[in-house]
C-alpha cells in the first residue's frame, strides 16, 4: 500500500485515531510519518532502539514482577527497563518469566544448535531431545519427530503410543 | 592479502562475510556489571585460554583513539569499542582473521571474517575458536535457552552472520525500500554501513540474521546466504538491464566519476564512496577493464576518516580532504601502467 500522504513510497507505518469512538486509520511511510506529528500527536520519535523494543516486549504488560536474581541482584524490572541481563545467573532466577518475551522476539523459546562440551554435560538426555524435537518440528521432519517425542516419554516413564 | 582487501565468491556484489559468536563465562556479571577486579581477571582467563590460537592481544585502555578509529574502519572492533572504557581487550590474528572482543557487552564475541560469500567457512572457523576457547574456560549455558548473553536478542546461539553487500542499481531503482522492509519478515534485518538511516554512504548495506532462539547455527547461515544470493540475483539483473537500456548514460556517469576521483584535490569521505561505489559498478560491469577491484577495496580502507587523519600533520577538515585526494589519485594513479 502507498503512503497516504506523499502517495510515492510504501507505506510501512499504521496510525489509528480514536476520537469519541470514531476511529481513523491512517497509512504512512517513514519519511511522512514524523511531518504529520500534529494529527497523531502519539508520533514521538523514529529513533527507535533496541532497548525501547525490547522494553516493549518485557515491561508494560507483565504483573509487576520482585524476583531478583541472587547472583547480581538485578531485578526483573531493571531488567525490563534496560532490556538487558545482569549476569547469566539471571536467566534461571527469571527463567518463569522470560519463555513468553523470547518468543516474541524469536519466535521461538527453545535453544536449538549447538551445546558446548563442558558446559553442556550438565544438560539432560531429555532437554537435548526436546531441542531435538523442537527441530524436527521446524523442519516439519514429522516422522523423526515422532520417534523423539517417544523417546521422551520412554524416558519420562509415560507409555509409548 | 588482507580479507578486507580480496576479492572473493560473488565478490562483484558480497564484500565481505562475518559469522559472530557472544560467550560469556560462568561465575561473573556481564561486562557491564563487571567490577574492575573483575573485568581483570575476565580478561586474563580468555587470554590463558586463547592461547593455543596464537593471537595478538590489544586492550583498549593503551589504544589511542585514533588507532581504534582505524581497527573500526577495517570493521575488527564493533562502534561500542570505540568509545568504551574500562577492561575491554582484542585478541586478533595476524591475518586480522579472526578477532576477539573481550568484555564488549558479552564476555567473549568471536568473530571471524572473510571476502565474499563465505559464511558456512566463517562460521566452521568460528566454531573451532569457540572449542579452543571453552577447553579452558566455563561457559554459561542455559539447558532451555541456549548461550546466555546480556542481550535477549542474542540468546541461543549467540550467533550474528552477515554480509556486506554492495548494491548500486537496486539503491537507484528504488527497490532498496522494498527490500528492507521484506527481509524484516524474514528474520533478518539491513542497514547501511557507512552513514546512518536508509541512505547508505556508498550504496554498501549489511544484511544480517536477527533470530537466534530456536534455529541452529547451520540453518540460520543457509538462510542468510539464500537471502543474500537472492539479493545479488537481482542486483545483477537491474545492472543488465540498467546497461542495456541506458548503456551510454551509465557509462558516462561511471566515467564521470573515474574523472572526479584521479583528479580531485579536495575530498570528503563520503564524496569518495560515492565515487568508489560508482566505479565499482563500473568494473563490474566491465566499463573499466584495467583496474582491480582490490585496489578499490584498498582505497576504501587507506581513504577512511581514522586512516587520512592518522597521516595527517596538521590534522583540520581541509588538510584531511586534501591528503585523501592525493592518497586516492596516487593509488589510482600508479595503476596506470
Amino acid at each position: 500500500m502507498l503512503c497516504q500522504n506523499c502517495k510515492e513510497r510504501q507505506a510501512t507505518v499504521r496510525f489509528t485515531k480514536v476520537i469519541n469512538g470514531v476511529k481513523t486509520d491512517m497509512h504512512l511511510c517513514e519519511k511522512c510519518a514524523p511531518l504529520m506529528k500534529h494529527e497523531f500527536p502519539a508520533i514521538k520519535s523514529f529513533d527507535i532502539t533496541v532497548s525501547d523494543i525490547i522494553n516493549s516486549f518485557f515491561g508494560g504488560s507483565s504483573v509487576f514482577s520482585t524476583t531478583t536474581c541472587d547472583s547480581c541482584g538485578a531485578s526483573f524490572d531493571d531488567f525490563s527497563k534496560t532490556g538487558k541481563f545482569g549476569c547469566p545467573e539471571c536467566y534461571n532466577a527469571f527463567s518463569s518469566q522470560l519463555a513468553s518475551p523470547l518468543k516474541r522476539i524469536h519466535g521461538n523459546d527453545r535453544h536449538i544448535g549447538k551445546i558446548p562440551k563442558r558446559a553442556g554435560d550438565g544438560v539432560s538426555k531429555i532437554t537435548q531431545l526436546k531441542n531435538r524435537l523442537a527441530e524436527a518440528i521446524a523442519k516439519e521432519d514429522f516422522e523423526n519427530a515422532a520417534t523423539i517425542r517417544d523417546e521422551i516419554r520412554r524416558l519420562e516413564g509415560g507409555k509409548e503410543q | 592479502m588482507r580479507w578486507y582487501i580480496d576479492s572473493g565468491p560473488e565478490g562483484d556484489i558480497v564484500i565481505s562475510s562475518r559469522v559472530r559468536l557472544a560467550r560469556n563465562i560462568k561465575g561473573y556479571p556481564f561486562a557491564n556489571r563487571l567490577t574492575d577486579a573483575g573485568g581483570k581477571e575476565v580478561l586474563e582467563r580468555c587470554k590463558e585460554a586463547a592461547q593455543p590460537l596464537r593471537l595478538k592481544y590489544i586492550t583498549m585502555d593503551e589504544t589511542p583513539a585514533i588507532k581504534r578509529q582505524m581497527l573500526l574502519e577495517r570493521h575488527l572492533i564493533s562502534p561500542e569499542m570505540l568509545v568504551a572504557t574500562g577492561n575491554k581487550a582484542l585478541l586478533l590474528s595476524e591475518d586480522e582473521q579472526i578477532s576477539i572482543l573481550l568484555c564488549e557487552e558479552d564476555h567473549i564475541r568471536i568473530q571471524c571474517m572473510s571476502s565474499g560469500l563465505n559464511l558456512h567457512e566463517m562460521y566452521q572457523l568460528a566454531d573451532k575458536v569457540d572449542d579452543v576457547l571453552e577447553e579452558r574456560l566455563d561457559y554459561s549455558f542455559n539447558p532451555q535457552f541456549g548461550y546466555t548473553t546480556c542481550c535477549p536478542t542474542n540468546t541461543g546461539t549467540g550467533l550474528r552472520a552477515s554480509c556486506m553487500l554492495h548494491l548500486p542499481a537496486i539503491t537507484s531503482t528504488g527497490y532498496i525500500d522494498t527490500l528492507l522492509a521484506t527481509v524484516g519478515k524474514l528474520g533478518m534485518t539491513v542497514r547501511g554501513v557507512y552513514g546512518e538511516g536508509t541512505r547508505a554512504k556508498g550504496n554498501m548495506y549489511q544484511l544480517s540474521n536477527q533470530i537466534t532462539l530456536g534455529i541452529s547455527e547451520q540453518d540460520s547461515i543457509k538462510r542468510l546466504e539464500e537471502l543474500v544470493k537472492m539479493i545479488a540475483e537481482k542486483e545483477r539483473s537491474i545492472r543488465a538491464s540498467m546497461k542495456k537500456e541506458n548503456g551510454d548514460k551509465l557509462a558516462d556517469m561511471i566515467w564521470r566519476s573515474y574523472g572526479l576521483l584521479t583528479n580531485a584535490r579536495l575530498l570528503t569521505s563520503e564524496e569518495a564512496y560515492q565515487l568508489i561505489s560508482d566505479i565499482r559498478l563500473g568494473i563490474n560491469l566491465g566499463v573499466i577493464t584495467n583496474l582491480p577491484i582490490e585496489t578499490l577495496n584498498e582505497l576504501t580502507i587507506i581513504a577512511g576518516p581514522a586512516h587520512i587523519a592518522e597521516k595527517c600533520v596538521e590534522n583540520t577538515r581541509l588538510n584531511r580532504d586534501k591528503l585523501r585526494a592525493l592518497v586516492v589519485r596516487e593509488k589510482l594513479n600508479s595503476r596506470k601502467d
